[in-house]
């Protein structure tokens, strides 16, 4: 039996936990709890008709749970979804649990109809005959007449370009992760800074950062003007991409060749590393490292001039309640004004399951299913639904129509949007689909300290290169006629 | 029905009661059989199929051969890098594990005051989470604010860079394995609180120093224990993968790239099933070779109380 304390302790704290209110990316434009009430709605029950099941992000207990239901229930008891013959049974999974949740799903017969997942993956599983073929939905709907989606306006091109999949659409793109330079106002205007030094060239990036980045008497770093390796720069491939280069080279139909052992890359990365914050590691090291105990975001701290990062760090300035004022601007281009101004997003889609191709189901069944979900999935695109979704969305919602309505004049959110237009997803190679996180393990040689032991930037590119060609001969030796073989 | 006839009447065998006791034995060890094959020889059995194939997790795996395991062997720079880690990590992680076992059951064995307190202590450890200590260790490991280099620090020690260094964030992973020594001094103060006491008596009136009774019977009692010992923590050594990823992604350099991560990526990150069956096969065939190895030198070695060696 627990003591009388304990239990009063315990509650004390839910109730302050609960108290806590979490905050949106985007400001809801309407306060829905309050015009629905907060509390959990009953789920209507499906009766007789089909049971669609949607696997998505809010649990049972998490705080998106309340809008996810009424979402949910307001499409079951719609004309439409009784018309179609079909209602929806949601399925919340914490976030960590989803992708291996999903997967394991998708492996055996029991794959949900309506489901998130990575976009730059959707061609896996369309190869694969997971996925159903949204274009020839879209197609039947047009020659129905009936309203539906306008891709090319509806959602940005690189996005779409990755859903799709020889020349149809498999896949749209849930979410946007754009990610951008994130600047320190109150840093640059003691540097005598303004919005008009915003940089549009490494160049004047790298010269901004060296008037940002001070020292004590010590010699310990103060203020950071930028690590470009840090944060969500540690992602190589945006740096590559941003130089006018590409670490593959394609021929169409999931074949691609590496392309990492290039002395322009290398020639690139030795750049970025030259930033002056970086030319001494150890100093940068002990400057991060005091973050690392903590656990605070370096940018949160008020000490770095610059930082590159996604749409989650403007929700931990707000939590945080950080005293200084801030701002972003688009990545700019490589060294010497060559390049695109790129940024890696790395976005989740939302995929619609093939039931053709589900065990045990009639044609006329598995059409009937199909055709529901394609109904599921236009009621989620709405504009009333995008903007419930963005009252418990971390992230930003690829819909670009509804983006601009719904962030309205927010500074920090327009920012984010104007640099979507710059996103690219990373490619899906069949034998290297985590050829990202290989890159960046070869990259861990580059990043030592220790300049004895440390990788020159052209041992890391061949390295990878000799990685990547390993990874082809042993999944064309196993897979004689597969994908990209 | 006709009173005069005679009902034919079905004769069950009559079980003999030895036959009884089997089938009872049987059902009441049927909860754990239909366990073990579900979860166990059914599990390996597809395993072995899939190292044989390529398998992508959404289709039907293809039959390939030994494929997976020729270019496991022959062509592949990264197992051989991941297996080299693993060996380093289970020759060292190993005899250190154990004497640190042993020498804190000793401790524990001690008669001081408090001796409970201090052996709730010393197992504390091993009941919190795998992650939440990881997280810990990154802090303590931490080169400029960890407590570990500001302890260093004043003997005039430089500090080491203990994760982020490749030629040491191997050590760095063993010596967190202190952290857990809880379970196995556990073990072993329960053999040593077993050896008899007259045998201790006998070498003291016999004028042995302590010393020469914990080498000659303390640490021949116990080698029963310390042969389980080997075995597991071999076993556990060879299993390495939590650590690593989340305390240093397998690198620096991947330098603490263990199988049990190389496994985790083939068969979850790139979905090659069938190639990473194959990795834990080559791991599984390693583990039973120096079991095997290890059980047939133990009869040089390990006293079995009772026995006539």
């Amino acid at each position: 039996m627990k003591k009388p304390s304990q239990i009063l302790a315990l509650s004390l704290l839910s109730t302050v936990l609960a108290g806590c209110s979490w905050i949106r990316l985007v400001p809801p434009q309407v306060d829905w709890d309050n015009q629905w009430g907060s509390e959990v709605p009953a789920i209507i029950p499906c009766d007789d008709r089909q049971e669609l099941n949607f696997y998505h992000l809010f649990p049972r207990g998490d705080a998106g749970f309340a809008t996810i239901a009424r979402i949910i229930n307001a499409f079951n008891s719609s004309d439409e979804a009784s018309d179609a013959g079909v209602c929806i049974k949601g399925n919340g999974v914490n976030f960590w649990d989803y992708w291996s949740r999903v997967d394991n799903a998708l492996s055996t017969n029991t794959a949900p109809d309506i489901f998130l997942h990575q976009l730059d993956e959707s061609s896996f599983r369309a190869k694969n005959n997971q996925l159903l073929n949204l274009s020839a939905m879209l197609e039947q709907d047009l020659v129905e007449a009936i309203p539906t989606f306008d891709f090319a306006e509806d959602f940005y091109p690189s996005q779409l370009q990755t859903a799709t999949f020889e020349d149809d659409i498999y896949a749209l793109p849930w979410s946007t992760t754009v990610r951008v330079v994130y600047y320190n106002k109150n840093l640059w205007n003691a540097a005598g800074l303004t919005e008009e030094d915003i940089p549009t060239t490494w160049d004047e990036l790298k010269n901004i950062s060296g008037l940002l980045t001070t020292f004590n008497q010590d010699g310990a770093m103060v203020h950071l003007g930028m690590d470009p390796y840090s944060g969500e720069g540690q992602h190589i491939q945006q740096w590559i991409w941003s130089g006018g280069y590409n670490p593959w080279i394609s021929q169409g139909d999931g074949k691609f060749t590496p392309n990492f052992n290039r002395p322009e890359i290398a020639e690139l990365m030795n750049y970025i590393d030259s930033f002056p914050g970086r030319v001494d590691r150890s100093k940068l090291q002990q400057f991060f490292s005091q973050f690392q105990v903590t656990g605070m975001d370096p940018f949160v701290s008020g000490k770095v001039g610059m930082q590159i990062s996604t749409e989650g760090l403007y929700t931990t300035l707000r939590q945080a309640n950080v005293d200084f004022d801030y701002g972003v601007f688009t990545l700019p281009k490589g060294p010497n004004n060559q390049g695109n101004p790129v940024n890696w997003s790395s976005s989740f889609s939302i995929e619609l399951f093939d039931n053709t191709n589900r065990n045990n189901l009639t044609p006329q069944v598995a059409n009937l299913r199909n055709r529901g979900s394609w109904l599921f999935l236009k009621y989620l695109f709405s504009l009333e639904v995008q903007a419930q979704f963005y009252s418990i969305a971390p992230f930003l919602l690829s819909h670009r129509g509804h983006l601009a309505t719904l962030i309205n004049d927010d500074e920090i959110l327009l920012g984010l949007s104007e640099s979507i237009q710059y996103s690219r997803e990373k490619e899906y190679v069949p034998f290297a689909p985590k050829w990202h996180s290989d890159f960046f393990q070869e990259m861990g040689g580059f990043f030592i300290i220790d300049p004895n032991t440390r990788r020159p930037a052209t041992e890391v590119l061949l390295r990878m290169q000799n990685l990547m060609i390993q990874k082809k001969t042993q999944y064309c030796t196993a897979n004689v006629n597969g994908w990209g073989c | 029905m006709d009173g005069g006839a005679k009902m034919a009447t079905l004769k069950l065998p009559v079980l003999k009661r030895k036959h009884k006791e089997i089938l009872l034995g049987y059902a009441f060890a049927s909860p754990w059989l239909i366990g073990f094959f579900a979860f166990t020889i059914i599990p390996l059995g597809t395993s072995i199929y899939y190292s044989l194939t390529n398998y992508n997790t959404l289709n039907q795996p293809e039959f390939v051969g030994l494929s997976n395991y020729s270019f496991l062997l022959l062509n592949d720079p990264i197992f051989w890098k991941a297996l080299g880690n693993t060996i380093f990590h289970v020759v060292l992680a190993t005899p250190f594990s154990l004497v640190l076992g042993i020498l804190v059951a000793l401790v524990l064995n001690a008669p001081v005051k408090g001796l409970g307190i201090w052996r709730t202590i010393f197992y504390l450890p091993n009941v919190v989470s795998a992650v939440a200590m990881a997280l810990l260790w990154v802090w303590l490991f931490n080169k400029d604010y960890g407590l570990i280099n500001e302890f260093l620090g004043v003997f005039g020690i430089e500090s080491i860079n203990w994760l982020g260094d490749p030629n040491v964030v191997k050590i760095s992973l063993i010596l967190m394995g202190a952290w857990g020594s809880g379970i196995t001094a556990l073990f072993f103060l329960g053999a040593i609180k077993g050896i008899p006491k007259e045998l201790y008596e006998v070498a003291a009136i016999a004028g042995t120093s302590k010393t020469n009774q914990f080498f000659k019977i303390t640490l021949p009692m116990i080698t029963s224990t310390i042969l389980f010992m080997v075995i597991t923590t071999i076993i556990g050594a060879f299993q390495m993968f939590t650590l690593a990823y989340i305390m240093t992604s397998g690198g620096p350099d991947r330098a603490s790239y263990y199988l049990g991560y190389y496994l985790y990526d083939k068969g979850i990150m790139e979905k090659q099933m069938g190639y990473a069956s194959a990795i834990s096969w080559i791991m599984f065939s390693l583990v039973l070779l120096i079991i095997y190895v290890i059980f047939k030198t133990s009869k040089k070695w390990v006293f079995y109380l009772g026995s006539n060696s």
